[in-house]
């Protein structure tokens, strides 16, 4: 079982736990999906299992004993006269922070020993030997637990919300365990939140005919994006990804394109997969993606855009950076001398570098991750800072920045700058990404077009149209969406004639067209490698 | 609530505070403003707001500003 | 409650009634996909291990099912001058337990072999769940194997019967004179240890078993020699399973020397796989033991089998060139 989109997970583990929580008694149920989880992970990544363990044995304990000094002072702030009470909250803030910070370095330090060490290691050998030192440090490898990205994001944000006395620290270990390793989220995502999620891992709801119904819908069109369109387009973005010497700047943008519907369809499709298949047993996950390729400005493609990922970042890292101590301070002496729009923005744009700093880090070892990082950085810091100007420019033009003539250049800009940055994203290397880029300005023939050499990079003209229909059935549900009409509800409000005729023609559409079968050879789940 | 209002149309002229009911889910305030935004409301209400506080319940709309402000004042 | 197991009731047969339209679909839709002869050009996976579609029903005696090592070391026009019965390569490059099992089905629907012949090689390795998943759907719908022939589909497919014409001379055998000679130091050195055969690879050798039974066919899973590609571990696995599950097993790697193969000559690629002269001598010391050990028909001077002469002919031929 290599990824949600392989038949081994949709046809026969997800049936064979559904099947197995359906006849188990209510209370049972979530020992179901717990043992499911688990053999999910096993599967996958084997012994190193232990390491999810022993993650959600410290987020309990450390949970419950930040939980124990939370009560501890509330009891003593309750007792004290009114003039006490802010020495026993600073007394305790010391102990309090004293356990998050075990908590978040354990968990942090595993992530980066496990997925940085062998960056870090080289990357220093690297300076050293540009200072003319002989010393190396050990460039370490190891082997990496499924998901660990993931579920360390969210066993931070329980303790930090432990922390903050927003949520109660769970005295369940078993549904603490399930928050964590989730099977259907566990991979990929989507980063859940303990507030949101856990108090639905415990219930056992039934398999009810609605959400089995719904969620089996959502899982085939999750797959429909996935084989049709991340799959079939596999050959021309690894060809031209590995080997973009050979190939003239038109084609590259070419790629580009591809690359970025391609991460598109595979992660919002794999994420219709994960999140149908928790709606079968009742559990709604968090969405991750909601059209983002209808925004206006990159700040905002991050609100549509693996969007558990962005409020994560925003909730644990902006906000309170932007709002600590010195930033505060900083910020209030900035206004002074820089007025309100631009002397917030020191404190916040340095909170800013470290989101997309973490965010670009997050995604893998490698430079072209961290550039990809700071490009997007760069871009939402230069839209706040040209914000007056533009302001006061589309006044004096008298260009109605509502009028639809300029929403639309803000959605064609974003969608270029997007595709520019998965470039990066997805290029062999920092420097390969730069070389590309570069091609695609100075070398951009439309030779290949002309000539047909285009359909000779392992994808062909009708793949192309097939391609180019299933982007436009994307890109109609998603103004469907985007005017907040659900294509499930409306297909099952129809009469059973036309709603088959519809899911007919969906599987039939997914089994001709689907990139499947010993002539392919599909993407790999592209987030599962974060 | 008039100097809320003030604030607002500063960091944001195009957007009707009087009736927009959803500033975060909405997206019209971004978290770049929402820090502006804080740095003017710490410095006219003389309040302090804490990270947690920052959840689109609080600040959805002026009269949600408005009552965090005012709940905020009093704990102060 | 009573009104909760009519409702339970109402969607199972809601269910069924969808999945019997949607099987009933797929099966109408076949026809229009299925390629209409059994070249590649008309679409069929594998050509060239499907030349048999294109033979006379019924008139093979002898399948061998395998990879790449099978299509190299078996060649049935010598195997027909020396014991006048007939046979058939069905062998695809890296094959897979799956596959083979696939190609049984295809094969009993128009023939009645006597013996099959199965490759070790692709008995004792994995089959990955992958293969598997779609072997399965295509054994129900065959749609699944044949789908990407939409971009292929014309007219003809609409109404177009399938009349098969491509039939190999070499009757699925692929001659190589290339020699690269082998390093058979530590060959089949033997060892008491043994090497684990995936489960699913033994759930299809089981189930070509069963249908080998069920057609009267002799099944015989024979290790056909190579280098590299076999050793005692495998040996020892494939022993242990043909003595499980009653299957014989004919180890041609312990024979080398009765069959006289010479690994300095013998190979085309250093001992993976065999060439013309390994095959032309494998092909002789099988063709012997297949004739005394199972009962196979003799049909030199049978009028019926007339075109495996002229084969022959052309055969030898194309030797000599």
């Amino acid at each position: 079982m290599d990824s949600y989109c392989s038949p081994l997970y949709f046809a026969f583990f997800l049936p064979v736990v559904v099947l197995l929580y359906a006849v188990m008694p209510q209370r049972h149920r979530w020992k179901v999906l717990l043992l499911a989880s688990w053999a999910f992970f096993w599967w996958i990544s084997g012994k190193l299992l232990v390491y999810l363990l022993l993650s959600i044995l410290a987020v309990h304990y450390l949970g419950l004993w930040m939980g124990s000094l939370l009560t501890e002072r509330d009891g003593m702030v309750r007792a004290a006269e009114r003039s006490e009470r802010k020495a026993i909250r600073a007394a305790y803030v010391g102990k309090l922070r004293a356990v998050l910070a075990a908590g978040i370095l354990f968990h942090l330090g595993l992530l980066l020993v496990l997925k940085y060490a062998a960056f870090f290691g080289s990357n220093i050998n690297t300076m050293l030997s540009a200072l003319g030192l002989r010393w190396s440090v050990p460039e370490l490898q190891f082997a990496l637990p499924i998901g660990i990205s993931f579920y360390t994001l969210q066993a931070v944000s329980y303790l930090i919300d432990v922390y903050r006395g927003t949520i109660p620290p769970d005295r369940n270990l078993g549904r603490l365990a399930l928050y964590m390793s989730f099977f259907p989220a566990l991979m990929e995502g989507p980063i859940c939140r303990y507030s949101d999620t856990a108090s639905q891992l415990l219930e056992g709801r039934p398999v009810a005919w609605h959400n089995l119904t719904f969620g089996i819908q959502r899982i085939l069109w999750g797959l429909t994006k996935k084989m049709v369109v991340a799959d079939r387009l596999n050959p021309l973005i690894k060809e031209v990804f590995s080997n973009y010497q050979n190939h003239t700047g038109a084609a590259v943008a070419l790629a580009m394109v591809c690359y970025t519907c391609q991460l598109y369809t595979e992660f919002s499709g794999t994420m219709d997969v994960v999140i149908g298949s928790a709606e079968i047993f009742g559990i709604t996950l968090p969405e991750n993606f909601r059209q983002p390729f209808f925004s206006h400005t990159i700040s905002e493609f991050w609100t549509r855009w693996h969007i558990t990922l962005g409020t994560w970042f925003r909730d644990y890292i902006f906000y309170p950076v932007s709002l600590s101590g010195p930033m505060k301070k900083l910020t209030s002496s900035a206004r002074k001398k820089l007025g309100n729009h631009f002397g917030p923005l020191i404190a916040s744009s340095f909170a800013l570098f470290c989101v997309w700093f973490s965010n670009g880090l997050w995604h893998g070892a490698g430079w072209n991750y961290i550039f990809f990082g700071l490009y997007h950085f760069g871009l939402i810091l230069c839209g706040s800072l040209f914000e007056p100007l533009s302001r006061s420019l589309a006044g004096k033009l008298h260009i109605d920045r509502q009028g639809k003539p300029w929403r639309a250049w803000q959605l064609a800009r974003t969608v270029v700058l997007v595709n520019i940055g998965e470039l990066f994203f997805r290029a062999e290397g920092l420097r390969a990404g730069m070389r590309m880029f570069r091609r695609m300005v100075t070398h951009f023939s439309l030779a290949p077009f002309l000539d047909g050499r285009v359909l000779q990079m392992g994808v062909d003209g009708k793949d192309f149209v097939i391609v180019g229909v299933t982007m436009a059935l994307v890109l109609g549900v998603s103004l469907l969406h985007e005017r907040g009409i659900s294509v499930r509800a409306w297909v099952a409000a129809r009469k059973t004639p036309v709603r088959w005729a519809c899911y007919y023609a969906l599987i039939l559409f997914l089994i001709i067209f689907g990139a499947y079968g010993s002539a392919y050879s599909p993407v790999d789940p592209i987030y599962a490698g974060f | 609530m008039e100097e809320l209002y003030e604030i607002l149309e500063g960091i944001q002229p195009e957007v009707d505070f009087r009736t927009a009911a959803n500033l975060i889910d909405g997206h019209l305030l971004d978290s770049l403003s929402i820090i502006s935004l804080i740095a003017e409301l710490e410095d006219t209400f003389d309040i302090s707001v804490p990270a947690v506080e920052i959840v689109p319940r609080n600040f959805n709309s002026a009269a949600a500003i408005w009552v965090l402000v005012q709940r905020l004042q009093e704990e102060g | 409650m009573k009104r909760l197991k009519a409702l339970n009731l109402h969607l199972a047969l809601r269910g069924a009634a969808f999945f019997l339209i949607l099987a009933a679909l797929l099966h109408l839709l076949w026809p229009i996909f299925r390629p209409k002869n059994n070249t590649q050009a008309a679409g069929q996976y594998y050509a060239e291990a499907h030349g048999f579609l294109a033979e006379p029903e019924d008139t093979i005696d002898v399948f061998f099912i395998g990879d790449s090592m099978t299509y190299s070391a078996y060649t049935p026009m010598e195997m027909w001058a020396e014991q006048g019965f007939t046979s058939y390569v069905c062998a695809i490059g890296s094959g897979r337990m799956n596959y083979a099992y696939e190609l049984l089905c295809e094969i009993v629907e128009c023939q009645s072999p006597r013996v099959v012949v199965l490759e070790a090689h692709v008995a004792t390795r994995g089959t990955p769940a992958k293969n598997a998943f779609l072997t399965e759907a295509t054994l129900w719908f065959p749609i699944f194997r044949y789908h990407d022939r939409w971009k292929s589909l014309t007219l003809d497919d609409l109404t177009g019967s399938v009349t098969y014409t491509n039939t190999k001379l070499d009757k699925g055998f692929r001659m190589n004179h290339k020699v690269g000679a082998a390093d058979a130091e530590g060959y089949m050195e033997e060892t008491e240890q043994s090497a684990s055969v995936s489960l699913i690879t033994q759930l299809y050798l089981l189930r070509c078993r069963a249908l080998c039974a069920a057609n009267g066919i002799q099944l015989i899973v024979v290790a056909t020699p190579s280098t590299k590609n076999w050793n005692y571990r495998l040996h020892n696995a494939m022993e242990q399973m043909a003595r499980n599950y009653g299957i014989d097993f004919l180890d041609l790697d312990l024979m080398t020397d009765e069959i006289g193969i010479d690994w300095d000559t013998d190979s085309r690629d250093g001992g993976d796989h065999l060439n013309y002269y390994g095959a032309s001598k494998v092909s002789a010391y099988m063709s012997g033991y297949l004739a005394e050990h199972y009962d196979l028909p003799d049909h030199r001077g049978d009028g019926a089998y007339a075109a495996w002469d002229e084969d022959l002919e052309a055969y030898q031929k194309e030797l000599a060139e």
